[in-house]
């Protein structure tokens, strides 16, 4: 009979996927040694499948996985193995910031705030110096994400001084750059939006430097974004198809997904309208894979004027419709994050653009669609 | 110049002086302002405007401005890992 594989032999596995970027075979690996874990390893397996499904934009996974590990931990800390305990101060600081993590791309951001801060305090207890890097990276992103921005730059630049590794820069380069690029976007301020992009060219030269394609994937999708509003649309294409060859071999489906997205809106500009049809679809595909119900949405709405502009009105009021409902439910679900005025000004383009194809399909609008 | 046409040209022009002074303006006035303006307007079409394709290119010039309110794209933050 065929001895099925120990704990440790699926774990250094899914170490060693996970090394090379293959979050699928990781995760299958992971979930595979729960069976032969002990509570501890049990403990470990759980939070390395929230990190990697944070990874791969499932949050409310992970957020599943978490709750899980949770409940095994008080019969942990009562343990008296000092190996266990290592494995446990290390796996409570897993959890606390991937439990962040996946609560402030929900949206529930007083939760990912206290989980973050309960991380760094944790780890200046224990004196690890890359706990608390990593936990103050996190919380200025959840910052972001609450359209604090101000507080985000400066937590950011508080860093600087504490920050010696290369990565880490690289990191904070590009996480200093997206929070100057929200504020740019927010106040319409181009000069900030230069100071974003020459962030994200520091950290590109690090990153590319470093061979570290995990960050330049980002800061090819970052500088994409950055050459599309100045509208250069040749330099913009070049990054996002960068991005999504990159991504593609990471497996990393939500910068695939994003840049999928933002090629098939510079396309749909560029008058290359099959193309964009067919990179909107395939931002559709990828978006359905993941939580982000904004991306998922943008990408919809984005397939739904490529094909008013194709002339094909069905197609573009079942985009559209899909659109304005998935940022609706969006928006319902980040409370707190939007001002009613703000959600109205987000949602009206899409809610125009719904009236648009239902007219061109001879349909009527009523005065609902546009409140 | 076809009258749908004019008023497509007036339309863009209407929009042009509506969106013009957001620039330099707050983020709370200009979602209030700006998208009060712009969402009257598509309702007043919506009622008096009888042609169909007229009516749906209107919406289009109004789209298109009001995508300005957006903000410029969403960056990403990668993934902030040990």
């Amino acid at each position: 009979m065929k001895k099925s594989p120990s704990f440790f032999s699926l774990d250094a596995s899914a170490q060693a996927a996970y090394g090379r970027g293959d979050l699928a075979r990781a995760y299958a690996l992971w979930h595979e040694s729960l069976a032969t874990a002990t509570p501890v390893q049990r403990i470990g397996a759980l939070a390395d499948l929230a990190k990697v499904c944070n990874q791969r934009g499932k949050s409310t996974r992970a957020l599943d996985f978490i709750a899980q590990a949770e409940r095994l931990l008080p019969r942990l800390s009562r343990t008296t193995d000092d190996a266990d305990l290592a494995d446990v101060t290390h796996t409570k600081t897993a959890l606390l910031i991937e439990s962040g993590k996946a609560l402030g791309v929900l949206g529930q951001f007083g939760a990912a705030r206290a989980s973050l801060n309960a991380a760094r305090r944790w780890c200046e207890r224990t004196r690890d110096r890359d706990g608390v890097k990593i936990a103050m990276l996190n919380l200025g992103s959840v910052e972001i994400e609450a359209h604090e921005y101000q507080r985000a730059i400066e937590l950011f630049q508080s860093m600087l001084p504490i920050v010696r590794d290369r990565y880490d820069k690289a990191l904070l380069w590009l996480n200093l750059g997206v929070a100057i690029w929200e504020q740019a976007s927010a106040s319409r301020d181009s000069r900030k939006a230069n100071a974003a992009a020459k962030y994200w060219r520091r950290g590109l030269a690090i990153a590319r430097h470093l061979k570290r394609p995990d960050v330049s994937v980002w800061l090819y999708h970052n500088l994409g974004l950055y050459e599309q509003h100045l509208g250069s649309a040749r330099r913009a294409i070049e990054h996002y198809l960068k991005t999504i060859r990159l991504a593609t071999r990471l497996d990393n489906l939500h910068a695939n997904a994003m840049a999928c997205s933002g090629l098939a809106s510079v396309l749909r500009r560029q008058d290359a309208l099959a193309r964009a049809d067919s990179a909107a679809r395939q931002a559709i595909r990828r978006f359905s894979a993941l939580d982000d119900l904004h991306g998922l949405a943008e990408a919809h709405y984005v397939r739904g004027l490529v094909n008013l502009d194709r002339g094909r009105p069905k197609i573009a009021h079942k985009m559209l419709a899909a659109a304005l409902r998935l940022a609706q439910r969006d928006l319902r679900n980040r409370q707190g994050r939007y001002r009613h005025d703000v959600a109205l000004a987000q949602l009206l383009p899409w809610k125009l653009a719904l009236a648009e194809a239902a007219i061109r399909l001879g349909k009527r609008i009523t005065g609902a669609i546009l409140r | 110049m076809t009258p749908a046409a004019a008023f497509i040209a007036a339309l863009r022009d209407v929009c042009k002086e509506i969106m013009e002074p957001q620039r330099n303006e707050e983020a709370e006035n200009r979602y209030n302002r700006v998208g009060g303006q712009l969402r009257r307007l598509a309702a007043t079409i919506g009622k008096k405007v009888t042609d169909q394709e007229t009516r749906a290119a209107a919406m289009g010039v109004l789209r298109e401005a009001a995508e300005e309110l957006r903000g410029w794209g969403i960056a990403g933050r990668g993934e902030v890992r040990e």
